[in-house]
């Protein structure tokens, strides 16, 4: 732990763990009902200086998403691997912790009269753009994008802490921040280009997703992917040929890292997401030019966005014909929970 | 510079308004920026800054000792106190002193393996105490104390005004804190950090060598009541 190179850049290459742990999110089959970010609440953040920590958040896209303009926050690395400076957000662009008056409300006696309410007059939150969305009708869209810590093969937050308080695990990639180093300053948060380092301002340590490794050493998935009633989250090696993830971002290439021009080489990978045709002016299904802009996805997921667009309509062709397709067959996740996470399938409740 | 001997109890030496500061000898340091190519960062190191950081370049200071405690009075312009950092992007101001724990520690890297070095740390948002610390090297500080170092700061118009206080010698962590003894010069570094300016860790700015401080007295009793 203490003086590994894992995850650090050295003489020119990012020394790569022995193996990587990853999840592949489906956004076709996200419906943003935010279980995850609740599965992850009640597991690990409910400590001290923790209200205001989601590491695990649903963002609701195109929007300006969590902490606010967390894209265009700076960090990570340019094509030459050279760390871009990035900026630290504020507790309100987070969205904070909303305090609420259930005491008034629930204890008081003024349940009729008193309603339950945020406290102040909130201005963002973990999910401020809920169904906004973008395009005019009849020809509006959104997706959902959940985001965790990308456990990057090579972590902005790592290579920023000058305590080495921040490590990447040699038997499966995790990046985690050891509490007992950490002094809190922030340089973590600074650097991290997807914004998912939390302040607790009562420790003074940063805080951020840890893949849920305790669960990951039971042979358990992270909660997350556990309690996910859409079952998109599919976790695995990326190195195992026989698994899903290894087939959804290798061999199929249908899962593309988020912002990969941030060059920290994410491990959580998105299924693009497909959209009803546009309604043209007669009315019809407008087949000419897709609803969510090709532009758009291409600047979330990269230039790979379009192959596996292609791919997924393809295979889509394949079962209108009655044909079989193992690309979808993996996807849907008939059989839960060996499919989607294989080598994590044992019940919480078993331990 | 002279720490003067003056017979006054720990508490008053540790007061920064009291009367016994006007007649001790100041020393005006010179501060610069840490150089952060030497951070063990590479965010530090090899990205940009897109400020100024090491914001206080000049730090006035003063010793005083009584033969049980030594003080230190830092004072430097700062046109806001930087208390309570209520924000992820606010920071308290601190200061703090390095002392060799080997003669031959080097200052730049914040001592080495083989040579420790000891701060004394004062942050704005925990008053009362400074944490004391060892160091083998930039970004290896470990905290070794929280009580043994006194802490009494004032801010007004513009002005920090900083006593730290310690007894010469340390029973608890003995290795790992510096020994103070009259008559023998001791070697110290200073560092302060302006929280409004976002310096933390590495961002501060320094004393680059080591300055040197005598306490007066001594074996053979000159200057002792």
């Amino acid at each position: 732990m203490a003086g590994s190179q894992t995850g650090r850049l050295v003489e020119g290459r990012v020394v790569e763990p022995k193996r990587q742990l990853a999840m592949v999110f489906d956004l076709n089959k996200c419906l943003g009902c935010q279980t995850c970010v609740m599965a992850c609440k009640t597991q690990w953040t409910r400590e001290e200086g923790m209200a205001h920590e989601w590491w695990a958040v649903v963002n609701t896209m195109p929007g300006r998403g969590t902490p606010r303009d967390w894209e265009r926050s700076g960090g990570g690395f340019d094509a030459q691997g050279v760390p871009r400076g990035g900026r630290l957000p504020k507790r309100e662009e987070f969205g904070d912790a909303w305090e609420f008056n259930h005491d008034e409300v629930l204890q008081g006696g003024q349940g009729q009269r008193v309603h339950l309410k945020p406290a102040g007059e909130p201005s963002w939150g973990p999910n401020w753009d809920e169904d906004q969305g973008a395009g005019e009708y009849p020809n509006g869209y959104y997706f959902y994008l959940p985001r965790i810590c990308n456990h990057c093969t090579h972590p902005a937050c790592l290579e920023a802490c000058p305590r080495s308080a921040i490590y990447k695990r040699e038997e499966d990639g995790i990046v985690l921040i050891n509490e007992e180093s950490c002094k809190g300053y922030r340089f973590c948060m600074e650097a991290c280009p997807y914004k998912r380092i939390y302040f607790n301002h009562v420790r003074g340590i940063s805080q951020k997703c840890i893949f849920c490794f305790p669960r990951i050493e039971q042979g358990v998935a992270p909660a997350c992917a556990r309690q996910c009633p859409g079952r998109l989250r599919f976790v695995g090696y990326l190195d195992d040929p026989k698994g899903p993830i290894h087939k959804l971002v290798k061999q199929w290439r249908v899962a593309l890292p988020l912002h990969p021009e941030f060059g920290t080489h994410p491990n959580i990978y998105y299924v693009p997401p497909l959209a009803p045709p546009r309604i043209g002016p007669d009315g019809k299904p407008d087949h000419s030019k897709p609803r969510i802009p090709i532009e758009y996805l291409r600047s979330l997921l990269g230039p790979g966005v379009d192959e596996a667009l292609a791919l997924l309509e393809s295979e889509m062709g394949k079962r209108r014909r009655g044909e079989r397709s193992e690309l979808l067959e993996t996807l849907i996740v008939y059989r839960w929970p060996e499919q989607i996470f294989p080598d994590f399938q044992r019940d919480p409740a078993t331990l | 510079m002279l720490a003067k001997q003056v017979s006054i109890d720990a508490a008053a030496l540790g007061d920064p308004d009291h009367a016994v500061w006007s007649g001790a000898a100041s020393e005006e340091i010179q501060l610069a920026p840490t150089p952060l190519e030497l951070q063990p960062s590479l965010y530090l190191s090899k990205g940009p800054r897109d400020r100024a950081y090491g914001r206080v370049r000049r730090l006035r200071v003063r010793a005083l000792h009584n033969q049980k405690e030594i003080a230190f009075l830092l004072e430097w312009e700062d046109p806001r106190a930087d208390l309570v950092p209520a924000d992820d992007d606010v920071f308290p101001d601190g200061a703090a002193l390095l002392f060799p724990l080997r003669g031959d520690a080097p200052l730049i890297t914040m001592g080495s393996p083989d040579a420790p070095v000891a701060a004394w740390h004062w942050r704005a948002d925990r008053p009362g105490h400074g944490r004391s610390n060892v160091a083998q090297g930039l970004g290896t500080t470990r905290v070794v104390d929280e009580q043994v170092i006194a802490t009494n700061a004032a801010w007004s118009t513009g002005r920090w005004r900083l006593v730290l206080t310690r007894p010469l010698r340390v029973t608890a962590a003995e290795a790992e804190s510096i020994q103070i003894r009259v008559g023998e010069p001791l070697k110290v570094a200073f560092a302060v950090w302006e929280g409004s300016n976002g310096e933390r860790g590495g961002l501060k700015s320094f004393s680059p060598s080591w300055h040197e401080v005598t306490l007066e007295g001594g074996a053979d009793g000159a200057g002792q009541e």
